[in-house]
């Protein structure tokens, strides 16, 4: 008897466990790598960036809520001649993106409960692209405010009955928009702490 | 989780006030060199310049008056040969102004500085006694930069409009930020790359 009585405990108590993590709150530091367009201007991984994940569980296994990040790019462009008709500029060039996407999101998790957790998801919503190229004393700035579409695949992996570490891979599409001819997307892989509150 | 969630913040500041990215680190990092031609000029059926044994630096109108202030010899010297040697090179012929040159070269210099300055007050309080009150300390913040530019002005004095100003055919412009160390070579480095950069002007 006592040995069920153990037992119905551990189970209420980790069915509890799984009932009150009704919301998944996500920091993580975030690698940025450039692709198409982007990465023509900037072909460095960037080390710079941050990414907060909120979603809310519908279900237990669907869960619905925002993406927020910032991802900062950087290059230095050495002493290096530009030409345009019947102009050219000599100099260094010092290259800057910042990436700012502002998107609703959903994840469905393939093993919900579990301690070693699989999920899709996907985001859409608004990026902020600044792009700024110093040369000399002058710098030219191009900015837009897109439209953006952010699939992503991940898993955390619950270290404490409330947290866990999360791994996610986004690609973050931008559409081309504002001083832009071109999608400034890249790819980011994201490791962060997740936390599990009600 | 209040205390693990502050730990956050501040390791996120110290992340981004660490990291940001970096830039301009030396006065030569600011150095760029701009050319521009006149569309369809033919440099090739020229073969001959003029070009002063002085570099304008400023122009000073006083009274109607008009006086030009020179760079001095230790510094435009190095730089009028350079240019000189960099039109020998693409095959022109330097001759004295008196002699039907095809093209002067002009060059000029200018320097700029700019001032950023910003104030605040504070203030103490510093007690009832006489002759004391409320006290106000100016703090002052002023930073300031001077950037140099070179400016090379090529052009046909044939060529020349109803109140007699020849268009400028090529034009060189070379800037940065300028350090006390008077480094001639910074200039002449910006002179041969905007020869470099203009193919078209050799002659040969």
């Amino acid at each position: 008897m006592k040995k069920y009585l153990i037992l119905t405990v551990i189970a209420l108590t980790l069915s509890l466990g799984t009932l009150s993590a009704q919301s998944l709150t996500t920091t993580s530091y975030s690698i940025g790598i450039p692709t198409g367009n982007l990465g023509d201007y900037i072909s460095n991984v960037s080390g710079r960036g941050i990414t907060f994940d909120y979603r809310k569980l519908v279900q237990p296994n669907i869960g619905v809520g925002f993406y927020v990040g910032w991802n900062v790019f950087y290059a230095e462009k050495p002493y290096d001649t530009y030409t345009l008709n019947n102009q050219s500029i000599s100099g260094k060039q010092y290259r800057y993106t910042n990436s700012a996407p502002f998107m609703f999101a959903t994840d469905y998790y393939l093993k919900p409960g579990g301690d070693f957790n699989p999920f899709i998801g996907a985001a859409v919503g608004g990026v902020y692209t600044q792009r700024a190229t110093d040369m000399g004393l002058y710098r030219w700035e191009q900015d837009a405010f897109s439209f953006g579409v952010t699939p992503q695949i991940g898993f955390y992996y619950k270290i404490k009955t409330f947290a866990a570490l999360s791994v996610a891979a986004k690609y973050n599409v931008v559409t081309k928009a504002g001083d832009f001819d071109a999608g400034q997307n890249y790819l980011s892989i994201n490791i962060g702490y997740l936390f599990m509150g009600n | 989780m209040k205390k693990l969630s502050q730990i956050i913040w501040v390791a996120l500041l110290a992340f981004f006030g660490g990291c940001y990215p970096g830039g301009i680190q030396f006065y030569e990092d600011t150095d760029i060199v701009y050319t521009t031609s006149k569309e369809e000029f033919d440099f090739n059926s020229r073969s001959t310049y003029a070009m002063p044994d002085k570099i304008v630096i400023d122009v000073e109108i006083k009274d109607g008056d008009t006086t030009y202030i020179y760079m001095k010899d230790q510094f435009a010297q190095p730089i009028l040969q350079n240019i000189a040697s960099n039109l020998q090179n693409y095959g022109w012929n330097r001759v004295g102004i008196n002699q039907k040159p095809d093209m002067v070269m002009t060059p000029s210099a200018t320097k700029s500085t700019t001032v950023f300055y910003s104030w605040w007050y504070d203030w103490w309080y510093g007690g009832w006694y006489p002759g004391w009150g409320w006290y106000y300390p100016p703090y002052y913040n002023v930073s300031a930069y001077t950037t140099g530019t070179v400016i090379l002005n090529f052009s046909d004095p044939d060529d020349t409009n109803i109140v007699g100003e020849s268009p400028t055919a090529w034009l060189m412009v070379g800037n940065g930020l300028m350090s006390n160390s008077n480094d001639v070579t910074r200039v002449t480095k910006a002179i041969d790359q905007a020869f470099v950069q203009s193919p078209y002007l050799n002659t040969k």
